[in-house]
């Protein structure tokens, strides 16, 4: 594995280049040589301020274990620096619409203890193993009714089209449940579903040109549809208040007590902003990541139709083989030392979840896809601690249900063509399209 | 040796439960409650084992 014909070396790897991501993925040679040879590593790159690249897992591990050194305050992710400064203005513009400061914390993401845990704990009681059980039967209906719609799709084009006949799984299958599902749960009427989808599609994806209108620049087309969704929100909201509020998540925000007050109209629209974005290109690119993975490992695929029960743990290695989510970052709080290396109070640390899944320390043979792989501690929703993530179990359920609900249908399915990625993120590894085609 | 269960961050995971059934419950309320007040030095690997399974690193061990 190699990035070229020019030999890779610490002076010369990039992990920040987001045109390198479109054209070859991720940089998983790149990142096997950090952790080889530089686990932690100073980075200084064009374009971005200088980090303190981690790339172990058991770094990451402690990192995550400890928000009193490592803080959430700051910044989250690294962008790119003009990314960096859209963010702030909309920031800026937030606390206009809402009252507040630019400085205060947009949502909880931006907390650390004690703070963080009340205000996660307004709603993470909608988000346990317990209250996604309840809800299993009715995502394991909704996903086979999704799964049966993209195969009518699928022999539609074939009818129509003979070999020619090609389907895009993004739109036509992987973008459907994580919509539906949050949708649902936010008690968001069905006819605004693909609308929502748009929305977050932008909010996430803003820095690729074909999700702007003509002539809309990456923080014209940001301002727009952060405007309509906010809108939106706030009719949400007014109809609540109206027609009385129920057990879905605006209405849990909406009743929600921290240290004995509501919360602001900022901070219940910023939070539920987040829990309906949160969720969506993440898992969509999961489920595309698993169906790609599955399709290019035909023993793995006929082992999971021998043995169904496998499919929690195939959901697993998707995660891990798929690390949805690239990078997270933490502001140090006071000097300490990681593995030697010296790290001053204020310096930035970014851990990149995908290397630590393939830490050959952890994981035998990491660059295998194994469906039964046990134990599989992947760090695919986070390193373990405070800001694991809180759609975890949500996540699972709605692949399990889907790939329950696909695994007969597989086995016909090939690659028209590689997948193409979305240009300009480095939080999520997007998979714009995938086109499939079917076998008769 | 003793566990306690940080009850700001247990959300019910059930990774703790799943590896040592004697030690931990996950109740109704989504929280897990230790068992035992002292726990017996033979289940000291399979504890410490919970503890860096638990995905909100809710679990701490005193001596
Ligand atoms: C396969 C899909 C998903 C992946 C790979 C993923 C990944 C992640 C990661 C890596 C984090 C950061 C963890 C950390 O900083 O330690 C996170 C946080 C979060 N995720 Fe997810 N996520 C997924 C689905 C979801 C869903 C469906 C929701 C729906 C509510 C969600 C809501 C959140 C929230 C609210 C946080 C912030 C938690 C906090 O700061 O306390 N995620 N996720
Ligand atoms: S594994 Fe951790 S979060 Fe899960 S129930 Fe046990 S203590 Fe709570």
């Amino acid at each position: 594995m190699n990035n070229g014909n020019e030999s890779l070396t610490l002076q010369n790897l990039d992990i920040t280049d987001t045109d390198r991501y479109v054209r070859d993925g991720y940089p998983w040679a790149a990142w096997d040589l950090l952790r080889n040879e530089a686990p932690v590593f100073w980075y200084q790159r064009p374009r971005h301020e200088p980090f303190w690249a981690i790339t172990r897992h058991e770094d990451i591990r402690y990192i995550s274990r400890h928000p009193e050194l490592f803080s959430n305050t700051q910044i989250l992710r690294i962008s790119d620096v003009e990314s960096v400064r859209i963010g702030q203005r909309g920031r800026v513009r937030n606390a206009n619409r809402y009252g507040g400061s630019a400085e205060d914390p947009p949502d909880f993401i931006f907390m650390d203890p004690p703070e963080h845990r009340q205000h996660r704990g307004a709603v993470s009681r909608l988000f346990t193993p317990r209250a996604m059980r309840a809800l299993e039967t009715h995502f394991a209906e909704m996903a086979e009714n999704y799964v049966s719609r993209f195969a009518k799709v699928v022999v539609d084009q074939m009818t129509a089209k003979g070999e020619h006949g090609v389907v895009d799984v993004v739109h036509e299958l992987s973008a459907k449940l994580p919509v539906a599902a949050i949708c649902e749960m936010a008690g968001i009427p069905e006819e605004d579903w693909d609308q929502i989808f748009r929305w977050t599609e932008t909010l996430v994806g803003a820095a690729d040109p074909e999700y702007r209108l003509p002539g809309e620049n990456q923080e014209q087309t940001l301002r727009r549809s952060s405007g309509e969704w906010r809108r939106y929100n706030e009719n949400l909201v007014e109809n609540r208040l109206k027609t009385g509020l129920g057990a879905d998540i605006l209405s849990t925000l909406m009743q929600a007590e921290v240290d004995g007050a509501a919360l602001t109209p900022r901070e219940i629209s910023n939070y539920f902003t987040l829990l309906v974005a949160a969720g969506n290109e993440t898992t969509r690119n999961s489920i595309t990541g698993g169906i790609k993975a599955l399709l290019d490992h035909p023993d793995q695929l006929q082992r999971l139709i021998a043995e169904p029960d496998l499919v929690p743990s195939a959901v697993e290695e998707i995660l891990r083989w798929t690390s949805a989510v690239i990078q997270f970052q933490r502001t140090v709080t006071e000097d300490l030392e990681i593995r030697g290396q010296r790290i001053r109070k204020g310096e930035s640390v970014v851990m990149w979840y995908p290397s630590a899944n393939r830490d050959e320390d952890v994981f035998t043979d990491p660059y295998k896809f194994d469906i039964a792989r046990d134990p599989n501690d992947h760090f695919a929703f986070g390193g373990y601690g405070e800001h694991f993530c809180m759609g975890a179990h949500l996540a699972r359920w709605e692949m399990r249900s889907i790939f329950h609900a696909l695994l007969p249908a597989l086995p016909k399915l090939s690659l028209a063509s590689e997948p193409e990625l979305v240009a300009g993120s480095l939080h999520v590894g997007g998979i714009k399209r995938m086109m499939v085609r079917a076998s008769a | 040796m003793k566990v306690i269960v940080d009850h700001s961050l247990c959300e019910g995971h059930g990774r703790c439960m799943e590896n040592v059934p004697e030690v931990f419950e996950v109740r109704d309320d989504d929280r897990s409650y230790p068992l035992m007040k002292e726990i017996p030095e033979e289940l000291r690997a399979r504890v410490e084992h919970a503890v860096t399974v638990c995905p909100r690193a809710a679990i701490k061990l005193v001596e």
